[in-house]
């Protein structure tokens, strides 16, 4: 190649050279000299922004899907729902039982065959208990079901009506059990999970074809007894997994190719969101004493659960870019009751506000599911007899309001994750509280916003 | 109802606190990009390989208007500079690669007597990114934040200028600049705390924020080329800066001035070469109502001086050779003390089309140091490719 070929291919060369470099920006090496000022400033303040607080009680689980227009939940847009129900004895305080409705029986063999049904087998109530956090004596239990329906009660959802109706002229079937018979018994499809248990009651053919072929209503009562306290957790029918659900099953044919029925909770009765009753908490005794004296409880096996509706600083809070968030409440060791170092976990949630919720305070704290518009709050682990400040992270609630509306209205609920099945209730002390440093309020953790893009 | 006047009066305290405590941000993490950026010079291939001496004459650049004439014909003109720069502190050596397009012009002369054009260029180029962490405390933990920090962005002078041949030995033109242009800065910090005793359990949440700044302004500068003689050819120009504005993401406004300038060269033509040497300076202080004020803003002072000499004629037309070194100050400081450089550069011109186009090659060696600060010194390899295209 001659020198002036050589200069020719030069410039091209040069543009393959210099094309073939990629940009790289990154000069941290150079830092902090030539990066001046790059430390976050933390500041942190405090507010009192409880603006009402109070204790509610009685809870035992509603186990009902309540519509909610617009609201991310955690089962999907739009619904709200309970997870378990539970039925539980403790002998000297508590007795919670449960009633799940069949209101339509199928009297056919089949979607397709509409001859009626002379004969089933296999008859069973089938339900999903949860094992892990189900309180099951190491001896036998029973669980016993009775048929509480009276067709000619108008008032058929009544609690003391309802509890009335558990006599032994009434008793349909029970089942005898042990905790290993629980755990030994897996789902289909389900077997990988630890946590959940096929829970079956075999209800005589005879009187399951007495209900089919009498186009009766099938309304069961379920009641736990056993030597020691016994609460069983069972999955509630709004639950979107239909595996999962409380099912009444019985074959109507010896022929293999006619499946057995499987029959979902249904309610029929005339009332605003009947699904709501598909099934019904009983709580027929509660010997758990509250306070009653101001203070803030939450758990307990009739679940306690307290409200604080809170004014948010809003334009503080559009000021500035919050590193943590944690709303501090003071505990009051409660050293003499049951349980009173044993631990149970503590849960915030955010309140949903909305049309179907309205602004009265026991219907905002009657729903438990933790994620509502995709926010989680973590829970604490608490045990009654502690005393101090337990923070409990809000930090993502704070997010959501703050990218939200300013004329919804703020809330949280607290409430324990062992409602039903574990008996401790942790105290708080309120914003009612003569004493200020025991009242509830909002710690913030927060650096300024910056303007970077000038420097 | 002392308690909410009370909380009233806290929250005003903190808000004070707030507004007090917003401050900008600075890691750049090169002597060349502090404050708003590096100013690249408004300079074109052929103007910078000649220590920006020629910069006063070169139609293409933006500098002076009255060079318009010097198109001739109908052209355009296209620049690609990346540079990659390596920072050394106490040792340690930082290398990035940083890609401009700092010079586009378009020339369309009207007759023998006037011309117009219409350029865009980079008035000052921010393009960074770093990575740190620290170690902090916050309430009683002990956190570590990592600092992700991204730049990217330029402030643009766009020129609409004209130029009119006032005599056989006299050029003047006048060019309206619009100066546009925004920073980008995206800021994400980690913040862990260290694993241990903590007096709870509440999460720290990484601190996201995304910053937008807008930039506009104008200025008017004027020019004239003189040529006394046949050989010897003077130029200068100044532009007159007005008002200069920041928008920070739509809300915040700073203003201030679009920085004046003024310059002047010489250029002597013996043997086929060009001779040149220019002086110029630039208030970059008008800019300190926008930012950057902490570490300095300093007005500048540019020498330079350089050689164009006609190489080997090659198929199409005459090979130039370029050569040259210049001197200058660079705007914004570092820890208050104002940076300088020295480029030292050399290129080739090479004619393409039978002279219809021409492919400038630059290649620049600069060198960046900070008075006091010994330990800090940065080099710059600055390639630089131009097209120009004439009709």
């Amino acid at each position: 190649m001659s020198p002036r070929q050589l200069l020719r291919c030069l410039p091209f060369a040069a543009i393959l050279l210099v094309a073939a470099c990629s940009e790289n920006l990154d000069t941290s090496k150079s830092c902090p000299i030539l990066c001046s000022d790059n430390a976050l400033a933390f500041k942190d303040t405090t507010f009192d922004i409880v603006q009402f607080d109070s204790a509610f009680g009685g809870f035992s689980g509603v186990g009902e899907r309540w519509p909610a227009p617009g609201l991310a939940t955690s089962n999907g847009l739009g619904f709200l729902y309970e997870t378990f129900v539970p039925v539980v004895n403790r002998t000297d305080s508590v007795d919670i039982r449960q009633v799940f409705r069949f209101d339509t029986l199928p009297r056919k063999l089949s979607a397709t065959d509409t001859t009626p049904i002379s004969a089933v087998t296999s008859s069973k109530l089938l339900l999903v208990i949860d094992a892990s956090r189900s309180v099951i004596p190491v001896g036998s239990t029973t669980v016993s079901m009775y048929d509480v329906d009276d067709s000619t009660v108008t008032d058929d959802t009544t609690s003391s009506i309802l509890a009335a109706r558990f006599t032994s002229s009434r008793l349909i079937a029970t089942r005898s059990f042990t905790r290993a018979d629980v755990v030994a018994d897996t789902i289909t499809g389900f077997v990988s999970d630890t946590t959940f248990r096929s829970f079956a009651i075999s209800i005589p053919d005879s009187v399951m074809l007495r209900y089919i072929r009498g186009a009766r209503r099938l309304r069961i009562g379920l009641k736990v007894t056993s030597a020691s306290s016994a609460a069983l957790r069972f999955v509630a029918p709004s639950v979107n997994s239909a595996g999962l659900t409380p099912r009444i099953t019985y074959d109507p044919s010896p022929d293999t190719a006619v499946a057995a029925w499987l029959v979902s909770t249904q309610y029929s009765g005339a009332v605003t969101s009947p699904e709501r009753l598909r099934s019904q908490s009983l709580v027929l005794r509660d010997n758990t004493p509250r306070l009653n004296d101001g203070s803030l409880e939450v758990g307990g096996l009739v679940g306690v659960r307290s409200l604080f509706r809170v004014k948010i600083p809003r334009s503080f809070l559009d000021a500035v870019t919050i590193v943590r968030a944690s709303f501090d409440l003071v505990q009051r060791p409660l050293r003499t009751v049951p349980g009173a170092t044993d631990g149970v976990r503590a849960r915030m949630r955010i309140v949903i506000a909305g049309p179907a919720f309205g602004t009265d305070p026991r219907r905002q704290v009657e729903f438990l599911d933790p994620t509502i518009e995709r926010v989680s709050l973590p829970s604490l682990l608490l045990t009654p007899a502690d005393s101090g400040v337990r923070s409990f992270d809000v930090g993502a609630a704070l997010r959501l309001w703050v990218a939200q509306d300013s004329t919804i209205p703020t809330a949280f609920v607290l409430y324990s994750e062992g409602e039903t099945f574990q008996e401790q209730r942790p105290a708080f002390y309120s914003r009612r509280n003569s004493v200020t440093a025991l009242r509830p309020r909002l710690r913030v953790t927060y650096t300024a916003r910056r303007e970077g893009a000038i420097p | 109802m002392i308690s909410g006047i009370a909380q009233r009066v806290s929250l005003a305290v903190v808000f004070i606190a707030v507004a007090c405590s917003a401050r900008p941000l600075a890691a750049q993490g090169s002597v060349a990009v502090q404050g708003f950026g590096y100013p690249p010079g408004q300079l074109t291939v052929r103007a910078a390989t000649t220590g920006g001496a020629l910069g006063e004459f070169d139609q293409a650049g933006p500098l002076n208007p009255a060079a318009l004439l010097n198109w001739g014909v109908a052209g355009a003109y296209l620049q690609y500079s990346p540079e990659r720069r390596s920072t050394k502190i106490g040792g340690v050596s930082n290398t990035a690669t940083v890609a401009r397009f700092p010079v586009f012009a378009i020339g369309l002369p009207a007759g023998q007597r006037y011309a117009f054009g219409i350029s865009s260029s980079t008035l000052l180029e921010r393009n960074f990114s770093t990575v740190t962490t620290a170690r902090q405390r916050i309430r009683s933990d002990s956190v570590t934040t990592t600092s992700t920090e991204t730049a990217r962005g330029a402030i643009n002078d766009v020129q609409f200028g004209g130029a009119i041949q006032v005599t056989p030995w006299l050029r003047a033109g006048t060019a309206l600049h619009v100066i546009t242009g925004e920073n980008r800065l995206r800021t994400n910090r980690r913040i862990i705390a260290d694993t241990g005793v903590r007096a709870d359990s509440v999460s720290y949440d990484d601190v996201g924020e995304q910053s937008t700044a807008t930039f506009g302004g104008t200025a008017l500068s004027f020019g004239i080329e003189l040529a006394p003689t046949k050989r010897l050819s003077l130029a200068g120009s100044a532009r007159l800066g007005f008002g200069m504005r920041a928008d920070l993401n739509d809300s915040t406004r700073r203003t201030a001035d679009v920085p004046n300038r003024a310059g002047a060269a010489i250029r002597w033509e013996v043997a086929g070469a060009n001779i040149a040497a220019r002086y110029n300076w630039e208030g970059w202080s008008a800019m300190r109502g926008l930012g950057a004020a902490g570490n300095g803003v300093f007005d500048s002072n540019e020498f330079g001086i350089g050689a164009e000499v006609a190489g080997p004629k090659i198929r199409g037309g005459q090979l130039l050779v370029r050569l040259g070194a210049r001197s200058r100050d660079l705007p914004f400081g570092v820890a208050g003390r104002q940076p300088t450089e020295r480029i030292l550069g050399g290129g080739l011109g090479f004619p393409l089309a039978f002279g219809r186009a021409q492919l400038d090659l630059g290649l620049e060696s600069a060198s960046r140091k900070v008075p006091g600060l010994s330990n800090v010194s940065e080099r710059g390899l600055i390639t630089s490719f131009g097209f120009r295209l004439r009709t």
